[in-house]
């Protein structure tokens, strides 16, 4: 009897841990965290004014016409029976403004355009229009953010049955972007 | 999953032990079996690879509110959602690339801003809508080295300049 007793005391003394299956997951940083930086340049849109007239000057024309051809450098050149009244031309002038140091190409028109009589319903054909802008593009020049550009053509001239002697006048438009 | 203390932890798994220990002592038991384990991962780690930040380039300020998107991707091409602003392609947009490393197979969770600006002195920009090429989460081994993108909002009244900030990319186990 003694012997159950001390047994039985024993027992609820007795604190046994059958098994404590700890796992510790042990994470030494479970979380972590880095910066990036952001940049951006905002720059101002490039612009263009026309500064000058494409302008094929005063020409006289014979009876089979002819073409007056104008390059981006400011040479004028008469094929034809047409003949140069005077020297009173100029290449298509524009000034862009834009970033500066930055590089600007210019799309110029691809299909022929008309120039028209003011008095009447004739027209003249102008084609093959060319710039000074190199390949790469224009420089917009760091000292004022400016750049100037020259731009030529061709005009096709009919007789002087379908191209009476006249004012004749168009436009063109030119795209100017940021390479 | 927040982050486990060492020593908090080095801490509880002693007591633990005390604790069994003391009540063995008082109960005289001649019985004590106990298992601890632990288990240390590899931490997480993430770096900026290359330092390569995100980059929106050179913007042309556009007429109307604009809005710039550079894609989670190596590779980023012009995208304008919004407006007429252009972006200069001759400067490389690029988005900002971190890498993770840790604990093979492990997947995490990644966490973007949800907004921050850039600054040019005293003018700001808002860049939000952040978006990584993993997603929401990655797995260590299958994907560590990720990209994030976002979108800037330039107004038509935007000031020209070199706008820069920073912003905080966060991994953590899952």
């Amino acid at each position: 009897m003694l012997i159950y007793t001390r047994i039985i005391s024993s027992m609820k003394r007795i604190v046994v841990f059958v098994l404590l299956f700890t796992v510790f997951f042990i994470s030494l940083s479970a979380q972590t965290s880095v910066v990036g930086r952001v940049e951006a340049e905002l720059v101002v849109p490039v612009s263009a004014i026309e500064t000058d007239l494409l302008n094929f000057g005063r020409i006289v024309v014979e009876a089979g016409g002819g073409s007056i051809q104008i390059s981006s450098s400011g040479e004028r050149i008469a094929t034809g029976n047409v003949l140069l009244a005077d020297d009173n031309f100029s290449t298509g002038k524009f000034q862009l403004s834009g970033m500066p140091e930055s590089l600007v190409s210019m799309v110029l028109p691809q299909l022929p355009q008309k120039l028209y009589m003011s008095s009447g319903n004739q027209t003249l054909t102008v084609d093959k229009f060319t710039s000074d802008v190199p390949v790469g593009g224009q420089i917009v020049r760091q000292s004022d953010g400016k750049a100037e550009i020259s731009i030529g053509a061709t005009l096709y001239i009919g007789n002087n049955l379908s191209n009476p002697a006249g004012f004749y006048s168009g436009s063109y438009e030119v795209v100017f972007t940021y390479n | 999953m927040k982050p486990f203390k060492l020593k908090n932890i080095a801490t509880f798994a002693s007591l633990v032990l005390f604790v069994c220990t003391s009540h063995a002592d008082n109960a005289g038991s001649r019985t004590l079996m106990t298992q601890s384990k632990a288990r240390v991962i590899t931490p997480i780690s993430i770096v900026n690879t290359n330092g390569q930040g995100l980059d929106f380039g050179v913007v042309a300020i556009g007429t109307t509110n604009s809005k710039i998107v550079v894609s989670a991707s190596a590779t980023v091409v012009a995208n304008v959602s919004l407006g007429n602003a252009v972006v200069v392609t001759s400067v490389p947009q690029k988005a900002a690339a971190f890498t993770v490393s840790g604990e093979n197979e492990k997947t995490y969770a990644i966490s973007l801003p949800e907004s921050m600006q850039v600054l040019s002195g005293s003018n700001s920009l808002i860049v939000d809508n952040f978006t990584c090429s993993n997603g929401a989460t990655g797995t260590i081994g299958l994907n560590d080295l990720f990209y994030v993108g976002a979108i800037l909002s330039v107004p038509s009244n935007a000031a020209p300049g070199s706008y820069q900030g920073t912003f905080t990319v966060t991994v953590s186990y899952n």
